[in-house]
């Protein structure tokens, strides 16, 4: 029990909070075909950390937040300049960016020698969510004494925080957002401008990304995305509907693959066990695989 | 009923202010010239037919109109002010194929976006908003469809929900590109009789239209362009194989009427 406390409790609060927040702006992306973009904030973020700590000489949370969020900024408007200015097709403008900026955060990463001391690039790749621990945890009691929650892991922290921040935003600007995903022209002769919104849900795919970065890492952190709101785009016509499934995907994602990752090797003898991140996308792209192969909504006429 | 309809020189000079004014308008896309020196007083109510060919920039006047491009000379008024000014009185039909039909909303959904200004900022859509959607549903004789789902509705069936959402906003300018492409004879006789309808109640209509042959049964004016405008005035008196035929700029030996 203190070991479930300890390790896999913390462990599995982080990839499921990743994945909820992940999943809930995901849907803004995936319904207006900007998924790949969500793979960009997380490239991205990587040289605004890197320049946020040798700049700073911290590796406090806020800080890193700081950089990584500018940096997602500054990738997106340079993305729109691209596009509009210099009139590079959208895709391309997007893999040129997020690539380059990825590289030059690794050469950063690199020559500034912080790779060895606080930044381990496996780490910042493929996630890492196993070193989420709550030592602080003594017994079932632990879960409500202050003093053990205040040494609960800080991603854990910051994760709420990102989730509460999305959910603020997608529950508040719902219709805004429903009437800029499907129609920007309308949007804005109502005067709802789709600049404005879209830089909202840019940056929220931002915050997304940074705060479920050290959990799922940059290569995963579309999979969580893009994965379970379109699978739970396949079972129904309603977003409101649609976004609740794909929450309840993510959840299920997290708890199911945490446990594969823990549960499979042991079943099968094996000490070490799978990389959760890796696990959780996993059982994403599943879900997904099933609702295409047995979705209610699959075959249903639709029109060009 | 129709009432006599003064024609654009009498009406720019009178006291009332055109519901739509636009002077030596002009828009360039990436250095092409897509509407040059474009000036037109709208006649106070009525249905207009924006006429010419393929790329005269007949999408282009309403989205520069309404913002959606920018202007590279000129101005747009709205009763006498600016668009953005004038937002309560105007309600925008785009070209059908201009957003994703596959997208996850219903009938009643997309019609209750056009009440979306009057509920206001951050406020949800409450169930006196969807009553009132299927109202406007019901007008365009699409009340059945109000639960399915956009992309499961014909073509016209479509048009007759961007329709319905246009007069949910309640204006008294309708501005809509091409909304008869494509459509079936019950979309054609629906979208007629809606119009005139809102003709009648004071409304001015406005629409990007490519069917030639039909400019004289639905539309009582006509605004003929090709990148700049070449006649404008009411269809019985504007509308004629010469104007036409400078439209087109070839001498089309079609008969409009025929």
């Amino acid at each position: 029990m203190i070991s479930f406390l300890q390790i896999d409790l913390p462990a599995l609060l982080v990839g499921t909070l990743a994945a909820l927040v992940c999943t809930l702006i995901g849907n803004f992306l995936v319904l207006t075909r900007q998924s790949m973009l969500g793979d960009a904030m997380g490239h991205v973020v990587l040289p605004g950390i890197v320049i946020a700590f040798v700049l700073a000489g911290t590796t406090a949370t806020w800080v890193m937040l700081a950089g990584a969020f500018a940096a997602a900024l500054f990738s997106a408007m340079l993305v729109e300049f691209l596009r509009r200015v210099a009139r590079v097709e959208p895709s391309a403008a997007l893999g040129s960016v997020f690539t380059v900026m990825f590289a030059l955060g690794v050469l950063l990463l690199e020559q500034s020698g912080v790779a060895r001391t606080s930044f381990d690039v496996h780490h910042i790749l493929f996630g890492n969510i196993e070193t989420a621990i709550w030592p602080a945890a003594t017994s079932l009691a632990s879960l409500f004494d202050l003093n053990a929650l205040a040494s609960l892991p800080p991603q854990l922290g910051r994760l709420a925080f990102g989730l509460a921040v999305v959910a603020l935003f997608v529950v508040v600007l719902f219709k805004e957002l429903r009437v800029v995903s499907f129609d920007p022209d309308f949007a804005r002769t109502v005067g709802i401008p789709p600049q404005l919104i879209g830089g909202i849900v840019v940056s929220l795919a931002a915050l997304a990304a940074v705060v479920s970065l050290s959990a799922v890492g940059v290569i995963l952190l579309v999979a969580m995305m893009v994965c379970p709101p379109a699978t739970a785009r396949m079972l129904t016509d309603d977003l409101k509907t649609q976004v609740w499934l794909s929450l309840l995907f993510a959840l299920a994602s997290g708890i199911f693959g945490y446990a594969i990752a823990v549960l499979l090797p042991l079943a099968f003898g094996y000490e070490i066990s799978f990389g959760a991140a890796g696990t959780i996308a996993v059982v994403a792209g599943l879900l997904q695989l099933g609702a295409m192969l047995f979705g209610a909504k699959r075959g249903q006429p639709r029109t060009a | 009923m129709l009432a006599p309809f003064p024609s654009d020189r009498v009406s720019s000079d009178s006291m009332s202010i055109p519901p739509l004014s636009v002077r030596d308008l002009s828009v360039q896309y990436g250095g092409r010239t897509a509407l040059s020196g474009f000036s037109w007083d709208a006649p106070e109510r009525g249905l207009v037919a924006i006429v010419g060919p393929n790329g005269a920039g007949k999408s282009t006047l309403l989205k520069a109109v309404l913002g959606l491009v920018p202007k590279a000379r000129g101005t747009a008024e709205i009763f006498g002010r600016s668009v953005s000014d004038q937002r309560d009185l105007l309600a925008y039909v785009p070209q059908r194929a201009s957003v994703d039909w596959d997208f996850p909303a219903t009938a009643a959904d997309v019609v209750a976006m056009g009440l979306y200004r009057r509920i206001g900022w951050l406020k949800p859509v409450r169930s006196a908003d969807r009553v009132s959607a299927h109202n406007y549903l019901d007008m365009v004789r699409l009340s059945e469809f109000a639960d399915r789902q956009i992309g499961a509705l014909s073509g016209g069936q479509q048009q007759r929900v961007f329709l319905a959402r246009a007069l949910a906003q309640q204006a008294k300018l309708f501005l809509l590109d091409e909304p008869f492409a494509g459509v079936d004879a019950v979309t054609e006789g629906v979208m007629t009789e809606v119009f005139r309808s809102l003709r009648d109640a004071g409304a001015l209509v406005v629409c990007v239209h490519h069917d030639l042959s039909s400019v004289k049964e639905i539309f009582d004016h006509v605004v003929l362009l090709n990148r700049e405008l070449i006649a404008s005035g009411p269809v019985a008196t504007t509308f004629t194989p010469d104007n036409i035929a400078r439209t087109y700029g070839v001498p089309l030996s079609l008969n409009p009427g025929q």
